[in-house]
């Protein structure tokens, strides 16, 4: 039987007169990386900040580790690591008494995983955390939660603002822990690259719904790009069947599509296009396009409700 | 949970020491303009209460940040322990910057004075207490989801401005609020920062910490529906005064006002006005205090009392009470030495139990010491103290004495005469004082009144009045002779037949809340201050019969309340005893109760949550 570490149902979340969440239905399994990406205003911290009880769902329920999100026992949120995109930490201290205090907190802490990554980063004992870098502020901050030994590590855009040393060292460490133990991650970003490179599952949160949950592969498959030429201008996105992005370049139509694996070719033939040829999509595109259509359809919709 | 302790502690220490040094330098240069004992500790006040709520903001401001709360919640520890770790450290910092520095000057002062009471460590404790409270109000403002946290502040000022008669009275009341608001700032540290206090009993220890100020702020919207429009209108009583009203007094001549009361006399008709107008010196009278004495006890807060010692000029000698030895000790002003001590029975080498005090007494011009129910004069000169009048049995002094040098009388009340002196031979020790005139209290009079005097030709005319001269709002005047041959003649007493403002508006803060203001705050507030009559004391609580259409507008508006709560309640997502609990409140608190309702509960949310779903 499967086992899930987050499990959602009808979880709603209602700001105002805004929906941040809209009857999410999400299973996240036991192990692996999750990557978990939305545009902005998708949901997803809002997900977070209801997994981790520091708000309350106006309907619908929430578990982690099968635990209802609302009532986190301090043993529950000892298994549960949570690393923010400011890297939130005590600025007044030094390293060192950062790693003494966490130590005492966490019983499973675990010196050889918050040496193995801080070693990645140029990080002094005695070094106050105010005066680090960016970078170095992700390092210890990874180094502190991944020590936890943590059931479940959620990550929010931990990679935001880094420079590429950094980020090549954060993901090396979190690659690390990843064939280290048997935790589990939710990575939330918007860097692609990354995504491509760590993640086993890509999960697409689109208006507080859940709009794919499967491998980065897989969701690949579920996109095609397609180059054809038409003859006097390239009909609307809305005229072609499955758009999700229309582009023309140096004269040539670019379309990208979703779940058209079959006769997209004959159809693009019948709207008047030819030497239509599909060739590969990469993760980054695939995502910006399904994104940027959702995108493009909500801001319609609010036009038409306007 | 002492790591976080320390960590929190470490975050500021620096800022807190900096504060103390500041405080201490400030202290000393006090200390040298002036014994720091005697300064007005108002400064003091306003320094620990504004410290102590503003760090109480900015602590907990500055962890409440988004991240910042994620990451100090986040964490295997209850949410109990990491708010202990944080206030403990709060506290601490707190009691650096604000309280130490006086605690260290204090016990610098008292090693080398004469008269070291323990009541200055109690006061040190309560400006602490003031610290915490303030602090904790501050802390609970950030963490509660609601703006209405602000209304606990002028707990703070009610703990300062009250005067209770025991000292044990004072650190009771002082702690209960402590505790109180340490419970609201405990309960409301939680994960999700933006839910409302859910228990019964964390709501109803909110509601009646914001009590006092919601009471006071749904008093005054009187000045919105009724004084602000009538003054546009330029119809407000204030500007056009009722004929018959207590007020009408203050648009009278002295004659005037004489005949007035006359005419309206329920005594028997006065026969020789004209002769008594006739003997007036117009403009030759004065005011006597009436306002009640609030004497010290023993072992009150030091800066209650702040000038309790008298000055012998001459050999250079402060004579400072003692409220741990019940007299006053002596100690030369320069070179520090002991001079004696001075005790109810004149001045001692050594004290005896009979040479102590048995109430603490005032002092008065640098000569007069009085107690409850004696005056004593003192003379440096021939070092020597005199008993110069003594009260009756059964009663007490109720008012200060005071000296009308340009009418050559001294007066003084107890609970039931004024006693008037001729002030040349007030002081005259060698025997005892005899009073000129004892004019007997009207038998209804209030503790608030106003007493005037006008001089006439052959003796004096006072005058009681009081807004509550025959109980509460019944406003009343009357009119007495005192004769230069020593008789006193009752002349008249009158009741105004009608009050200023409208019933609704002048037992406003009875029918907003009837059963809370109306009962149990007054007799509350009469046990804790029974000096101060402002609005009902306990011994005449029972006495108040409150119009008829007050009554009614008290009812209306507690089924308004309770009415308006319960419907307000199913409207919301509240438990069904969540929704009894409240109407019930509304009930019991009436308007105030009303407001806390919204004050504490997500309503707004709901109502724009069912706007979008029914859209």
């Amino acid at each position: 039987m499967t086992e899930y570490t987050v499990k959602t149902h009808g979880l709603t979340k209602q700001f105002g007169t805004k929906i941040a969440l809209n009857a999410l239905d999400l299973q996240i399994e036991k192990g692996g990386i999750h990557a978990l990406i939305g545009s902005n205003g998708a949901g997803k911290s809002t997900l977070f900040r209801i997994l981790l009880g520091f708000e309350t769902p106006t309907s619908g329920s929430s578990t982690l580790l099968d635990i209802d999100s609302q009532a986190l026992t301090p043993e529950m949120r000892g298994k549960i690591g949570y690393v923010n995109e400011e890297h939130t930490l005590p600025n007044w201290m030094n390293a060192a008494s950062l790693t003494k205090m966490q130590k005492k907190l966490y019983p499973l802490w675990n010196q050889n995983v918050y040496d193995n990554v801080i070693e990645n980063f140029d990080v002094a004992p005695d070094q106050k955390i105010a005066g680090l870098s960016r970078g170095e502020r992700a390092g210890l901050n990874l180094a502190t939660a991944l020590a936890q030994s943590p059931e479940l590590l959620i990550l929010d855009e931990p990679t935001l603002g880094l420079d590429v040393v950094a980020k090549q060292a954060f993901l090396e460490a979190l690659l690390f822990i990843g064939t280290e133990n048997e935790s589990t991650i939710i990575y939330c970003s918007h860097q692609m690259e990354e995504i491509e490179r760590v993640a086993d599952s890509l999960i697409i949160l689109e208006r507080g719904e859940v709009k794919n949950q499967s491998t980065p592969d897989d969701f690949c498959e579920r996109i095609q790009y397609w180059i054809a030429n038409f003859y006097g201008k390239a009909p609307d996105i809305n005229d072609i069947k499955a758009a999700l992005s229309v582009k023309n370049i140096e004269g040539q139509t670019h379309i990208i599509c979703l779940d058209q694996q079959i006769g997209y070719r004959e159809y693009l033939a019948s709207i008047g296009a030819s030497d239509a040829v599909e060739v590969p999509i990469n993760l980054d595109n695939a995502v910006n396009a399904f994104l940027a259509k959702n995108h493009k359809r909500s801001q319609s919709k609010l036009i038409v409700g306007a | 949970m002492f790591e976080l302790f320390k960590a929190e502690f470490n975050r500021y220490k620096k800022y807190a020491m900096g504060i103390f040094v500041i405080l201490m330098g400030f202290l000393i240069f006090l200390n040298r303009i002036m014994p720091l004992l005697e300064f007005d500790t108002e400064y003091q006040f306003i320094q620990v209460c504004l410290f102590g709520a503003l760090f109480g903001i900015v602590q907990f401001a500055l962890l409440k940040r988004k991240n910042s709360w994620t990451y100090l919640i986040h964490r295997p520890m209850s949410e109990f322990k990491i708010h202990t770790a944080l206030v403990a450290a709060g506290v601490l910092i707190v009691f650096i910057a604000a309280v130490l520095p006086f605690l260290i000057m204090v016990i610098s002062i008292d090693i080398v004075s004469s008269v070291g009471d323990y009541r200055h460590y109690v006061y040190c404790l309560n400006i602490l207490m003031l610290a915490m409270v303030s602090y904790f109000i501050g802390s609970y403002v950030v963490l509660s989801p609601n703006w209405g946290a602000l209304l606990m502040f002028p707990m703070v000022l009610y703990m300062h401005v009250s005067v209770p008669n025991s000292i044990g009275l004072s650190l009771t009341t002082d702690m209960v609020i402590l505790v109180a608001v340490y419970y609201l700032s405990a309960r409301s540290f939680k994960a999700n920062a933006n839910k409302h206090l859910t228990k019964k009993s964390e709501m109803i220890v909110a509601v009646l910490m914001m009590n006092l100020s919601l009471s006071v702020l749904v008093f005054l919207s009187q000045v919105l529906i009724y004084h602000m429009p009538l003054y546009i209108m330029g119809t407000h009583p204030d500007i056009n005064v009722v004929k018959d009203s207590y007020q009408s007094l203050w648009d009278m001549s002295e004659k005037e006002q004489i005949r007035y009361i006359i005419d309206q006399s329920n005594l028997e008709k006065y026969s020789e006005t004209e002769q008594l107008l006739a003997r007036v010196k117009e403009k030759s009278g004065d005011s006597i205090s009436a306002s009640v004495e609030i004497t010290p006890f023993r072992g009150q807060l030091y800066n209650k009392d702040l000038q309790n010692y008298l000055i012998d000029a001459h050999l250079g000698i402060k004579w400072t009470f003692s409220h741990d030895e019940m007299l006053l000790i002596g100690q030369h002003m320069k070179n520090g030495r002991m001079m004696g001590y001075l005790g109810k029975t004149g001045f001692v080498d050594r004290i005896s139990e009979q040479d102590r005090f048995d109430v603490v007494p005032t002092f008065k011009s640098n000569r007069f010491i009085k107690t409850d129910d004696e005056i004593y004069f003192v003379k440096f000169d021939e070092v020597k103290l005199g008993l110069i009048f003594q009260l009756p049995e059964g009663e007490k002094f109720m008012t200060k004495l005071e000296y009308k040098l340009k009418d050559l009388f001294v007066a003084v009340s107890s609970n039931k005469s004024l006693y008037l002196f001729d002030s040349v031979n007030f002081t005259n020790e060698q025997i005892l004082a005899v009073p000129s005139h004892i004019i007997n209290h009207p038998n209804s009079l209030g503790r608030k009144y106003f007493l005037n005097y006008i001089n006439l030709t052959d003796g004096r005319l006072f005058n009681y009045r009081s807004e509550s001269y025959f109980g509460i709002n019944k406003a009343g005047a009357n009119l007495i002779v005192a004769n230069n041959d020593g008789s006193v003649d009752y002349i008249a007493e009158m009741q105004f037949a009608k009050n200023r403002y409208p019933d609704w508006v002048e037992y406003m803060f009875y029918w907003i809340s009837p059963i809370v203001n109306g009962s149990l705050f007054s007799i509350i507030d009469g046990l804790y201050e029974p000096h101060d009559i402002r609005y009902v004391q306990i011994d005449n609580f029972w006495e108040i019969k409150l119009p008829r259409n007050v009554v009614s507008l008290g009812i209306i508006f507690l089924i308004f309340s309770s009415v308006i709560t319960y419907w307000m309640a199913g409207k919301i997502e509240i438990s069904k005893s969540g929704r009894y609990f409240w109407t019930i409140m509304a009930l019991i608190f009436g308007l105030p109760g009303l407001v806390s309702f919204f004050l504490l509960n997500h309503w707004l949310e709901y109502i724009r949550r069912g706007r979008v779903l029914n859209h």
